[in-house]
């Protein structure tokens, strides 16, 4: 039956849920203000969980797995930058490769690893990251259960929304990166040095992308499945459409988001006769594609995006 | 005082192409110095260079008596030297202010400050700023004359215009020239890049004349006495003043009716507000309006680009026939050619699908498309290397003159011709004008679009004055006059506006 508990339940893990989205959601965000549509978000969040595991796995230090998923999360990107500002290659098109490449190798690398055997129990870790009380605030009744019991990474992620919003809006580098999205080559007449702007925000990226990913294999859960990341930096993507690039309304999207997930894991759950499980799981992915045709239509973005860039000097 | 010397400046192209050639130039501070010449003849190279845009290949520039040497246009503008282009380098999406504080990278910033500033020159140069709205809901003056705003604020003394009044007409061109004056009786030196002989006479001090490259001569203004021998310096013959139509038949038959049409814009705003007219056979009906008072919009619903959201549009009777219709859009790069693709291509883009282009089979007859494009070339007198090269390593103006002559070559019922001489060097626009009132004469039907009111005073037998999407009146040939024109165009903006148009136009 559905309960208090029950739905304070689903809040909690919706906003759980939310973490990784938001987190990579936002770095994304930041480099298409600046007109770089980097697909490879995804491949950059399994990167970091599969490091992020590995190093947990064999070390024990869950705060060097954070700074390990962070570092190659952020050379995964480095390597999309090159490859899309220094050689001009298409950005979809490497994003793509890239995220196909990334799940290749982990898979490869877990395999190598640990072998081909399957064992009823896959490796997994013995400890993950603890959800941390803010003392007094998560006392309030209702409100404190469902926001102020959470990971580290997840109150990192709020504050986030505000800084990006304000970097973006309130600050000369916010536009000066909104300047390079809208006409890059305007923006390089007028002195903003835009390839070293673009490169920096796509390291920034794969930094916090990195985090987020490792949230999955040693947050949520303690193992690393082949592609765990299931899609996440696309729907992150999608979710940047639908917010108009504006960091407070992928706030918005994203809470919605993982809310559905977190009712599809509860209909699951529930096991309700003649709706089979699998269109539960649909049910998040739908329910974009939905939202994006309602709201996502007329949405303009950076005038630049995905649009290699040439200084014409 | 000389505050620029460029001595035996050269420019060489990567492709080979010399656009420069050992040119020397001096500002004097405080004068209007334009530079007057055709298209192509390296105006803009050479400005580039001063402006830090381009380096050249040979040659040496001096600040204030000291040598300087240019990286980028941000290094020119160190040296107080800004260049408004005939492209605007504003963002469209971001407001005024975002836009005026992208002119101050680099610099401390201090908003109070500025905001003072802005206020000081808005009084200097005479006009009120909306520092919160867009730029794309500016007219294309109101963007001209923030782009002033923020070299003035970026402490630039030095300004260059490139062609500023290409896209400016009537009354806003006579408050562009004030306030160039403006700023020279405030101590700044302009140069002007233009090829109107009149706006050169009327505004500078000295001209200076290039050719090819080269500069021909420098003349004070006030010596020269006869305004054809600028035109044979710069074009080297004597051309046509005008050009003789004639008359439309009395049989009023008309191709084009258009009743109580509304059209929306992107955003959902009406542009065009219940405009209702005739186009007869062999006429021609000239919209003369300031910039972005609905002719876009007007244009694009008869043409089919935009779904009009009330309102009928007929061709000869029927609906939505488009048989017949030629079409020379203002964005030329956008709507006129597919860049990437051949002259050839290019000059048949529009009828490739017709019988007389086609090979039993479907195929298409190359043979036939380059006789057509050969036409085309040789009519509008197109530079092109070969008819198999990408139009988009054209020049703007050969560009334009592809478009032209295939639509005025296939016109047979109606042409709307957007802007057709905007952007083309005298000679090739005498010509074009000279084709339309042709045309006209053998029956077609032309819609002629231009913020040239000249032009439209030239060709048209009625003129209809649109403002704030609707027709405030519509002339006949022989009671129209530029500064009544000029007053009906306003009719939608202040009383005071209008009564300073109308009186400095005079």
């Amino acid at each position: 039956m559905i309960t208090a508990e029950v739905i304070l339940g689903l809040l909690y893990s919706s906003i759980t849920l939310l973490t990784p989205l938001l987190l990579a959601g936002l770095a994304e965000l930041l480099v298409e203000r600046s007109g770089i549509l980097n697909l490879s978000l995804e491949g950059t969040m399994l990167m970091g969980a599969f490091v992020a595991f590995m190093v947990a796995f064999y070390t024990g230090d869950l705060y060097y797995a954070t700074l390990l998923a962070s570092i190659a999360g952020a050379v995964l990107c480095l390597l999309f930058a090159i490859l899309t500002i220094t050689l001009a290659l298409d950005q979809m098109v490497t994003g793509l490769a890239l995220n196909l490449l990334t799940i290749g190798i982990t898979s490869y690398l877990y395999r190598a690893s640990f072998g081909w055997y399957v064992s009823p129990i896959p490796p997994h870790i013995q400890t993950t990251l603890q959800p941390i009380e803010i003392p007094v605030l998560s006392q309030i009744l209702v409100i404190g259960k469902i926001l102020f019991s959470h990971l580290p990474h997840t109150y990192a992620a709020f504050v986030l929304v505000f800084l990006t919003w304000w970097l973006l809006f309130k600050t000369e580098k916010g536009l000066k990166i909104r300047a390079i999205g809208e006409d890059p080559q305007t923006a390089d007449y007028l002195g903003i040095n835009v390839n070293l702007t673009r490169y920096a925000l796509l390291i920034l990226e794969g930094c916090i992308a990195g985090i987020a990913g490792s949230l999955l294999s040693i947050g949520y859960y303690n193992m690393f499945l082949d592609n765990m990341t299931q899609g996440r930096g696309y729907i992150a993507i999608a979710l940047i459409i639908l917010s108009r690039w504006n960091p407070l309304l992928l706030l918005g999207g994203a809470f919605l988001f993982s809310f559905i997930d977190a009712l599809q894991l509860r209909i699951q759950a529930f096991n309700i006769p003649f709706l089979p499980y699998q269109f539960a799981l649909m049910l998040p992915y739908l329910f974009t594609i939905v939202l994006l045709f309602v709201a996502g239509r007329k949405v303009k973005g950076p005038a630049s995006l995905a649009k290699p860039f040439k200084k014409l000097r | 005082m000389l505050v620029v010397e460029l001595r035996k400046i050269t420019k060489v192209y990567p492709g080979g192409i010399v656009a420069n050639y050992e040119v020397d130039f001096d500002l004097r501070k405080g004068e209007v110095h334009a530079l007057l010449g055709e298209n192509g003849a390296g105006k803009t190279t050479l400005m580039k260079i001063l402006s830090g845009c381009l380096k050249p290949t040979s040659g040496s520039i001096y600040v204030e008596g000291r040598e300087v040497k240019f990286n980028s246009p941000l290094d020119a503008l160190k040296q107080g030297i800004g260049m408004v282009h005939q492209h605007f380098t504003l963002i469209p999406t971001m407001t005024v202010l975002e836009n005026l504080r992208l002119g101050l990278i680099g610099q401390k910033f201090n908003m109070k400050h500025t905001l003072t500033e802005i206020e000081e020159l808005s009084k200097i140069l005479g006009f009120k700023v909306k520092l919160d709205s867009p730029i794309y809901a500016l007219s294309v003056g109101e963007r001209q004359r923030i782009e002033i705003l923020r070299l003035l604020l970026s402490r630039a003394r030095i300004l260059i215009f490139d062609e500023p009044t290409s896209m400016l007409c009537g009354p806003e061109i006579d408050r562009f020239l004030q306030l160039l004056k403006s700023l020279s009786s405030n101590g700044y030196s302009i140069v002007l890049i233009t090829h109107k002989i009149r706006e050169a006479m009327r505004i500078s001090d000295r001209i200076t004349i290039m050719k090819m490259g080269r500069v021909i001569t420098t003349l004070r203004t006030d010596e020269i006495d006869d305004e054809s021998r600028l035109v044979e310096l710069m074009v080297g013959e004597r051309l046509m003043p005008t050009t003789t139509k004639v008359a439309p038949s009395f049989n009023k038959e008309p191709l084009l009716v258009v009743k109580n049409l509304v059209v929306n814009d992107d955003e959902g705003l009406t542009k065009v507000k219940d405009i209702s007219f005739e186009l007869y056979r062999g006429e021609i009906l000239g919209i003369a309006g300031v910039e972005g008072n609905g002719q876009k919009e007007l244009v694009e619903a008869i043409v089919g680009l935009r779904k009009p959201a009330s309102g009928i549009i007929t061709f000869r009777g029927k609906n939505d026939n488009l048989d017949g219709l030629n079409y020379i859009p203002a964005e030329r790069v956008e709507l006129g050619v597919a860049p990437t693709l051949s002259v050839a291509i290019n000059s048949v883009l529009r009828s490739f699908d017709k019988e007389e282009f086609k090979k039993r089979g479907n195929t298409l007859n190359f043979g036939r498309i380059n006789e057509f494009a050969k036409k085309v070339v040789s009519f509008m007198n197109v530079k092109t290397p070969s008819l198999k090269t990408p139009v988009k390593y054209l020049s703007g103006g050969n560009i334009q003159k592809i478009i032209v002559g295939r639509e005025i070559i296939t016109s047979s019922e109606i042409l709307i011709a957007e802007q057709p001489t905007a952007g083309l060097d005298a000679k090739s626009a005498y010509y074009v004008r000279r084709a339309l009132s042709e045309l006209a004469s053998k029956g077609v039907g032309i819609l002629l679009i231009s913020s040239d009111l000249d032009e439209i005073l030239e060709l048209s037998d009625r003129i209809a004055v649109i403002s704030d999407g609707k027709f405030t009146r519509i002339f006949e040939r022989e009671e129209a006059d530029p500064v009544l024109i000029g007053s009906y165009m306003l009719a939608a903006e202040g009383a005071g506006y209008n009564a300073r148009a109308a009186t400095s136009a005079n």
